[in-house]
C-alpha cells in the first residue's frame, strides 16, 4: 500500500518532469492554451463568485458575532478583507476547481485512455503530454490567478452587504478597514498561491486521468482519486506555501 | 514473396508487467508484403505484440526491429520516425471525439508537418474515397456507426501512406456485412499499396481472406508459424483452435 503510494509519487514527479522538458523545449500550444483558458476560467467563473459571495457574507455574521463580545464590531471588513485575500479566495477557488475542472480533466483523459486515444496519439507521431497535459498545466496557472481576484472581490462585497444591511455599518467604514488592512504584498502572495494550486489541482487530474486503467469503472476510479488527491494537495501546499511567503516577506 | 531482410523481427521477446508474465519468449520474422494474422485465445497479450512493434509498449526482454532497428534503444522522438512508416487501426478505432472525421484523419499529417493544408485536403478526400465514405468531412465520430467509424480509423491510419498496417481486431462487433465490406477494404489496400500487415482477429473466416499466413500464439510464445491453408489443414494446434477444441491453458507464470 505504502510502496503503491510512493511509486504513485515517483510516477507524478516523472510527469512534472516531462512538462516542464515539453514546456522548455517545444512551449505551449497557444490555440489549446485559449481553449483551456476558457474551459478552466471563465466556464468556472459562476460557481466560484456564487460561492465566494456566500463565504464573505457568512464570514462578516460569524466575525461580527465574535467580535461584538469584545465591543470590536468595527474590525469586520479588516478580519473579512485579510481574510479572503490571503487565505479563503485561494483555497475556494482552488475547491471548487477541484470538483469542477480537476474530476472533468480526469474523467476526459481517463476516458481517453481507456478508449485508446492517447496510444492512438502516440501512434500518429504526437506527444501525449503535449498535447493533453500542458496546455492544461499552463491555462490553470493563468485562470486560477484571474479567477481568485474575482473571487476575493465578490467575497468581500458579500461580506460588505452583511456588514451595512445586518451590522448596521456605513459602507465607508468597511471600505476604509479594508483599504488600511490589506496590503500590495497580501495580493502577491494570494496569486502565486493561487498559481501554485492551479498547477498542483491540474496536475494531480492529468496524472490519474492518464494511469486510468480498467474501462468505465477506472474511469470513476481516477475521477474520485483526482478529487480526493488534488484537495488534499491544495489543504498540505496551502501551509507550506504560506509559511514560506510569510518568511520571505 | 518473401524480401531477404525482414522489415519487423521479434527476438526472444518477453513482457511483464508486475508479477504477471504475458509473453516469455516470442520469435518470428515478417517481411515485407507480408500479410499475417495473429491467432490466439482471448487474453494471451496479441494486442500487446501489435503495441509492441508500434513501439507503444517496449519488451522486459529481448528485442523488437522494426526496419531494421532496434526499438527499445530508441528515445520517444525517435520512435516517433519509426511510426510515421507503421498505420495502426485499433480496436475500438480511438477516433478522437472531440474532433471531426476530417480533423482526425488529418491529424497524423498535420502533426508531422509535412504537408500543405491543400495537399492534407486533397488526402482525406482521396482515403475518404478509398473506405467509399466521401463527403463525411464534417461528422463528428459520435455520428457514425461502428463500421463507419473503424474505416474512418483505417483511413486516419493510412494518411501518412504507411509501409505497415497494424490492424487490432478490425471486425470485432460489427454485422456480417460489414465485416466483408471491412476484409475486402483491408485486402484492396494490401494490393492498392503493398503494404505489409500484421492483423490481431478471432474470426477465422476474416484472418483467411485478409492474410496468407498465420501465428498462433500460447503461453507467451509462438506455438504455430506458416502459410495459413496449410497450418490450418496440418498443424493440430491450430485444427483444435479454429473448429474450437482449443484446450491449451493460458498458464502466465
Amino acid at each position: 500500500m505504502l510502496q503503491d503510494k510512493i511509486r504513485s509519487l515517483g510516477a507524478y514527479a516523472l510527469l512534472v518532469g516531462e512538462v516542464f522538458k515539453d514546456i522548455t523545449t517545444r512551449g505551449v500550444n497557444r490555440g489549446e492554451l485559449c481553449r483551456q483558458v476558457i474551459k478552466i476560467g471563465r466556464d468556472s467563473l459562476p460557481v466560484v463568485l456564487l460561492t465566494a459571495t456566500f463565504t464573505g457574507m457568512v464570514l462578516a455574521l460569524q466575525t461580527a458575532y465574535g467580535l461584538q463580545r469584545f465591543g470590536a464590531k468595527n474590525y469586520v471588513g479588516n478580519i473579512v478583507g485579510l481574510s479572503l485575500v490571503r487565505e479563503l479566495g485561494p483555497v475556494l477557488t482552488a475547491l471548487m476547481l477541484c470538483g469542477r475542472v480537476g474530476a472533468g480533466i480526469s474523467a476526459e483523459i481517463g476516458s481517453m485512455v481507456v478508449t485508446e486515444q492517447v496510444d492512438a496519439i502516440r501512434a500518429l507521431g504526437a506527444n501525449p503530454i503535449s498535447k493533453l497535459v500542458t496546455p492544461r498545466i499552463a491555462a490553470a496557472m493563468l485562470a486560477v490567478p484571474a479567477l481568485v481576484v474575482f473571487c476575493t472581490l465578490i467575497g468581500i462585497f458579500g461580506g460588505q452587504l452583511v456588514a451595512v444591511y445586518e451590522l448596521n455599518q456605513s459602507a465607508f467604514t468597511y471600505q476604509r478597514a479594508l483599504y488600511y488592512t490589506i496590503m500590495v504584498r497580501d495580493l502577491i502572495d494570494a496569486l502565486i498561491k493561487s498559481a501554485v494550486f492551479g498547477f498542483l489541482v491540474v496536475s494531480i487530474a492529468c496524472y490519474h486521468g492518464l494511469v486510468t486503467k480498467g474501462g468505465t469503472a477506472g474511469v470513476g476510479r481516477s475521477t474520485t482519486a483526482a478529487v480526493v488527491s488534488g484537495s488534499i494537495a491544495v489543504f498540505i501546499s496551502d501551509f507550506f506555501v504560506t509559511k514560506v511567503l510569510i518568511l520571505l516577506s | 514473396m518473401t524480401a531477404e531482410k525482414p522489415i519487423i523481427e521479434f527476438e526472444g521477446v518477453g513482457i511483464r508487467f508486475g508479477s504477471l508474465q504475458v509473453h516469455h519468449d516470442l520469435n518470428f520474422r515478417i517481411f515485407p508484403g507480408e500479410n499475417v494474422t495473429l491467432l490466439g485465445p482471448s487474453g494471451v497479450g496479441k494486442t500487446l505484440i501489435l503495441k509492441m512493434i508500434a513501439g507503444l509498449l517496449r519488451p522486459t526482454s529481448g528485442r523488437v526491429l522494426v526496419r531494421g532497428e532496434d526499438l527499445s534503444n530508441l528515445e520517444e522522438e525517435e520512435l516517433c520516425a519509426v511510426r510515421a512508416h507503421i498505420g495502426m487501426v485499433f480496436q475500438g478505432a480511438a477516433l478522437f471525439d472531440s474532433l471531426t472525421v476530417y480533423e482526425n484523419i488529418a491529424y497524423p499529417l498535420r502533426e508531422r508537418g509535412l504537408k500543405s493544408e491543400d495537399q492534407i485536403r486533397q488526402i482525406v478526400a482521396e482515403r475518404l474515397e478509398v473506405i467509399g465514405l466521401p463527403g463525411i468531412e464534417k461528422k463528428l465520430p459520435s455520428e457514425l456507426s461502428g463500421g463507419q467509424k473503424k474505416r474512418v480509423g483505417l483511413a486516419r491510419a493510412l494518411a501518412s501512406s504507411p509501409e505497415i498496417m497494424l490492424f487490432d481486431e478490425p471486425t470485432t462487433g460489427l454485422d456480417p456485412t460489414a465485416i466483408r465490406l471491412i476484409d475486402e477494404l483491408i485486402v484492396k489496400l494490401q494490393n492498392q499499396y503493398s503494404i505489409t500487415s500484421v492483423a490481431v482477429t478471432h474470426d477465422i473466416q476474416s484472418a483467411g481472406r485478409i492474410s496468407q499466413r498465420w501465428l498462433l500464439i500460447h503461453a507467451g510464445t509462438v506455438v504455430a508459424d506458416g502459410p495459413a491453408k496449410q497450418i490450418a489443414a496440418q498443424n493440430q494446434d491450430v485444427i483444435d483452435f479454429i473448429s474450437g477444441n482449443w484446450r491449451g491453458e493460458i498458464t502466465l507464470t
